[in-house]
């Protein structure tokens, strides 16, 4: 790749078209970058800008928009579009050419909005995306009676294949069209879409038969219920059946180096930095490395397959009966991987109102930094064994905890709902089912490889800065000669921990943990981290560091120690980096602190009711 | 007195000092870039202000420390398409 010689003022080009279409796929071909791709409506929420340079060397800006229906925007992500389109944008020019991309296979609902973009008069072209699918499917599209009816070049492309912008790009290297002829004025669009269909696609079936026999099933009031119960408790399982021998393998490893560093340095502050501050904390992390890939593995199939919005169509009673819109679901969703792009989805709902409750319940839904905090827990705590013979009873467990933050979400909105009036111009689910896909193998390993170097990468910095910050509040002040308790009860962080301790002695939380919640601040897997630290330097003379922590934690916790931390870690308040984000989306320090101590209060008082229950049950 | 005893408090306080100074760029970024920018007005040159508390954000960069501004933060390297 050579960036050298890339103009200033590049040809300016906008990506449009209906959510779901492809144009993130399409953005990433011609771009080489590596947006997020799903197949749901509604995965990019805000403008994106790629760039790239012609064969002929003609230099290329291109923005990926959101996704819209129409350009009388609704939501906050449809207005960016429809801004950028009328060049009303106040950070961005009008785009030099508008490039329209439909889904080949669904052009009586795509055409519409293309249509619409017609009205502005600029120079256009369509991209005919999806067009392999749109051929297995008997679709024939004939894309030069399009092109005449239409008056601007239409090409047929395939975003998710090496050669399959080809003919885009040849027709973007060439003579640019002029602006397209607007229609007359009172136009029915979708009469001009029905005399477009008769002119220049012939359709053998609206739905593909497979798909439709697949959907009876799936979208089934009761039996599509069961499947998703089912799907996700294999994915649950899965996580604890397929990762233990990777998670030995690299406890194995961690252990190891603990161990030569501790027999070839002299025992002293280095080695105690090394082994007990920078092993401990970052390895017992990495540990977690498999289950977090084997999630996204199920998580990114389930994506590409088209399950997710067929999900959202089946949980979307459940969702309204709780007082959430139905555009709640895909940040909800997005919150599985982080909270903050979950709340960054929350852009699409019109609602103020139902806005500000979706970003307080989003975060409830496990994110990925949390599945340390509960792998250990579970680890120490839940015994490895079977139940009713197919079920692992730490994979169920897991799965409970999934499901309480999800119960726990739809608790909070029903009585949100309760409390204040609804909306009155309430925003049903609008959601369009795309068609089942194949998941694409590159897309999948794509994404796995984006989630773990993520995870690496916080290991290698933010996890590692932590540990040793950790390391030096954990060994500093020394304490006196004459000292009889642990020294680590002398130190800064030992003092912090006793500090704390009132405000979380209620709730079963011993000074060990409340040192590890401060770092928890900044990652939920930190906290993780944080208690192998403690752990460690409090019982240095041991080696493996992995087996102190496993140790401590089932020699001085009780069970309902355990599981309070595990309720509060359901709702636990989010890392600094959501708080930013919330207070960034909401433009507000008040609601940002109303959702901050929201979510305090209720994971305080779910570990005091789980932590007392516990232990009058225990 | 042997050279690992000499060293050794050096090494610590060269790693003690990495991870704060990691801490504040990571936990902090806000913190970070506001000295950054005092230290820039204090003299200190900006190729070594930049390498240590991180270069001044761009407006509208979607840094997410000034919390104003609505710029997707993404932006990928040419591309660039032979024949």
């Amino acid at each position: 790749m050579d960036s050298t010689h890339v103009s200033a003022t590049p040809l300016s080009l906008a990506l449009v078209g209906n959510p779901n279409c492809g144009k993130t796929a399409l953005f990433n071909r011609l771009t080489g970058a590596r947006q997020k791709v799903a197949n749901y409506a509604g995965a990019t929420v805000e403008r994106k800008e790629g760039f790239f340079v012609l064969p002929s060397g003609r230099h290329v800006r291109v923005l990926d928009l959101p996704g819209a229906y129409s350009l009388s925007a609704t939501s906050p992500d449809e207005a960016v579009t429809r801004d950028v389109c009328l060049g009303q944008h106040p950070d961005e020019q009008r785009p030099d050419l508008l490039l329209c991309v439909a889904d080949a296979t669904n052009l009586r609902l795509h055409l519409r909005f293309v249509l619409e973009l017609r009205r502005l008069g600029r120079p256009m072209v369509l991209a005919l995306n999806m067009a392999d699918a749109a051929e297995r499917r008997g679709i024939r599209i004939d894309a030069k009676a399009l092109e005449q009816e239409l008056g601007f070049p239409v090409i047929e492309t395939i975003a998710v294949r090496k050669h399959g912008t080809a003919a885009l790009l040849a027709a973007l290297d060439g003579r640019l069209p002029g602006p397209a002829e607007p229609l007359p004025e009172g136009t029915d669009l979708h009469a001009e879409t029905r005399r477009l269909l008769a002119a220049a696609v012939s359709m053998p079936s609206p739905t593909n038969p497979t798909d439709a026999a697949i959907d009876r099933w799936v979208l089934h009031p009761v039996l599509g219920l069961a499947i998703l119960a089912a799907v996700m408790l294999v994915v649950f399982q899965s996580v604890y059946a397929w990762a233990g021998p990777f998670s030995d393998g690299i406890e194995a490893g961690v252990g190891a180096l603990g161990e030569w560093i501790s027999s070839t340095l002299p025992e002293g502050m280095l080695s105690s930095l090394l082994v007990d501050g920078v092993i401990a904390g970052v390895g017992g992390v990495l540990v977690f490395l498999p289950q977090i890939l084997i999630l996204f593995f199920f998580i990114l199939l389930l994506e590409e397959s088209g399950y997710l919005p067929r999900a959202a169509f089946l949980l979307d009673r459940f969702m309204v009966g709780a007082g959430l819109s139905g555009r709640a679901f895909i940040p909800m969703l997005s919150s599985f991987a982080c909270a903050i792009p979950g709340i960054m989805a929350t852009r699409s709902i019109p609602n103020p109102r139902d806005r500000f409750l979706t970003i307080l319940v989003a975060p409830m839904m496990t994110c990925s930094a949390r599945l340390p905090v509960y792998a250990l827990l579970i680890g120490a705590f839940i015994p490895d064994r079977m139940v009713g013979g197919i079920f692992n009873l730490q994979g169920l467990t897991l799965f409970g905890l999934y499901m309480a933050g999800i119960l726990g979400a739809l608790v909070v909105a029903w009585v949100a709902r309760l409390m204040g009036k609804r909306a009155s111009d309430e925003q049903a689910l609008m959601l369009e089912i795309p068609a089942w896909r194949l998941p694409n193998a590159k897309d999948v390993l794509l994404g796995l490889k984006e989630r773990g170097m993520i995870f690496l990468r916080r290991a290698g910095t933010l996890i590692l800065a932590i540990s040793i910050v950790l390391w030096v509040l954990s060994t500093f002040p020394t304490p006196p000669e004459d000292w009889a308790r642990p020294a680590i009860e002398y130190s800064f962080a030992g003092r912090i921990g006793h500090a704390l301790a009132f405000f979380f002695e209620p709730i079963g939380f011993n000074w060990q943990i409340c040192v590890a919640l401060i770092p928890g601040l900044a990652a939920r897997e930190v906290a993780v981290a944080g208690l192998a630290s403690v752990y460690a330097i409090a019982g240095a003379d041991e080696a493996n560091t992995e087996q102190i922590l496993a140790t401590a934690l089932h020699n001085e916790w009780t069970l309902a120690t355990a599981f309070s931390l595990l309720a509060w870690y359901v709702f636990a308040p989010q890392c600094m980096a959501t708080l930013a984000v919330v207070r960034r989306e909401t433009s507000s320090w008040r609601a940002t602190a109303i959702w901050a101590g929201l979510l305090t209060a209720l994971a305080y008082g779910a570990a005091f009711l789980t932590y007392h229950l516990t232990a009058a049950l225990t | 007195m042997n050279l690992y005893a000499l060293l050794e408090p050096a090494i610590v306080t060269l790693l003690v000092v990495f991870g704060l100074w990691l801490s504040l760029r990571k936990v902090a970024p806000r913190l970070s870039m506001r000295l950054g920018e005092a230290s820039r007005k204090a003299g200190l040159a900006p190729a070594i202000a930049n390498r240590v508390f991180g270069p001044p954000p761009a407006r509208n960069s979607a840094c997410g420390t000034c919390c104003g501004c609505d710029k997707g933060g993404s932006q990928s390297k040419p591309m660039i398409h032979r024949h």
